[in-house]
């Protein structure tokens, strides 16, 4: 059976950024998966996790999440979309922050560009952990040729794993 | 959903057996996908399945889940499946993701699971768990007490990670 997904890029790192870019990519598909896993630098505060899509500053967004501390989060009129709302980045290892986040129709030059992304941690820790999904919508009709993943206040971690696919139509 | 390249489908047929599983998983992929439509034997309508992964329970588990109207956030449950006191024919749909499947840290593991009793109440549970397995996953078990109804299907998949149509810093 052929493959659904086509991996386009992938990187584990080996130094610490505050931001992790993905540029240069390719037009060729109907939507992109973008896989991320790992953990931030610091110890406590709120580490939360962010996408750009071909940033710039007059960029807003609006989202919707449900699950960590949020039964329903609204957030609006950020350039950033903190997909992981409520739910923060760890230093240790053994709670690895994850998410699955799909991009549809990314290459279209008319519509605005949506989005969905699972997020999951795994503690019992309600107040700062666990998972839930966020849908974003970027006000802009350009095609996505960047993304950029953020983090409120610190770091990733070293060991940090990020991977991109593109899906056919 | 995101699938990958097919490893191997498993189908159950009659005897209720109360798990199903794959050994001798490949090292190959990146990531490991589950995708399963199942029914437990259990005299309820809703039941629930769990995983061992190389024989090992989860070390920590967190679950958003909504049953009708009512949404709460639990730790140590899994996915919900169709009892079988559920309308006849009914499977419900579950899918784990684990990314980085054969890495030293402890195994991740996303899990969506979505049921339905017919009488207007629908289960869901998005959960993020922690496997506290440190080497190669090899095996995964799943299980449901009173065992899987007939036709019951698992499949798994593997997904590779690789480069060459963007790039990541």
């Amino acid at each position: 059976m052929a493959s659904a997904l086509t991996p386009l890029a992938n990187l584990t790192l080996s130094s610490t950024p505050t931001v992790i870019t993905l540029s240069s990519i390719s037009q060729s598909y109907q939507d992109l998966v973008l896989m991320f896993e790992g953990n931030n630098t610091s110890t406590g505060g709120n580490y939360e996790v962010g996408l750009r899509l071909s940033y710039a500053s007059s960029d807003t967004i609006s989202m919707r999440t449900s699950g960590g501390s949020y039964s329903a989060e609204y957030r609006n009129g950020y350039s950033t979309a903190p997909i992981t709302r409520g739910v923060n980045l760890e230093s240790s290892a053994d709670k690895r922050l994850g998410f699955i986040a799909q991009f549809f129709n990314y290459s279209n030059g008319s519509q605005y560009k949506a989005g969905l992304a699972r997020f999951y941690k795994p503690t019992q820790t309600y107040s700062n952990g666990g998972g839930g999904i966020s849908t974003f919508l970027f006000n802009k009709t350009t095609a996505i040729t960047t993304i950029e993943i953020t983090i409120n206040g610190d770091a990733f971690a070293t060991g940090t794993t990020v991977a991109l696919y593109g899906v056919s139509a | 959903m995101i699938y990958g390249e097919l490893i191997q489908t498993q189908t159950v047929g009659s005897g209720n057996p109360t798990s199903v599983t794959f050994s001798a998983i490949p090292g190959t992929f990146t990531d490991i996908v589950a995708v399963c439509s199942v029914r437990s034997a259990v005299s309820s309508t809703v039941a629930n399945m769990t995983l061992l992964i190389n024989g090992s329970s989860y070390y920590d588990l967190w679950s958003l889940q909504g049953g009708g109207t009512s949404v709460s956030v639990n730790g140590g449950d899994q996915a919900y499946i169709p009892g079988n006191t559920t309308y006849s024919g009914m499977f419900g749909i579950t899918n784990y993701y684990i990314q980085n499947y054969t890495s030293s840290a402890y195994k991740n593991v996303c899990i969506d699971s979505v049921s339905d009793d017919n009488t207007g109440t629908a289960y869901v549970r998005l959960v993020g768990g922690s496997w506290s397995v440190t080497s190669a996953i090899t095996s995964l078990t799943f299980s449901t007490s009173s065992g899987f109804i007939a036709g019951s299907m698992i499949s798994l998949y593997g997904v590779t990670k690789g480069a060459g149509g963007a790039t990541i810093s």
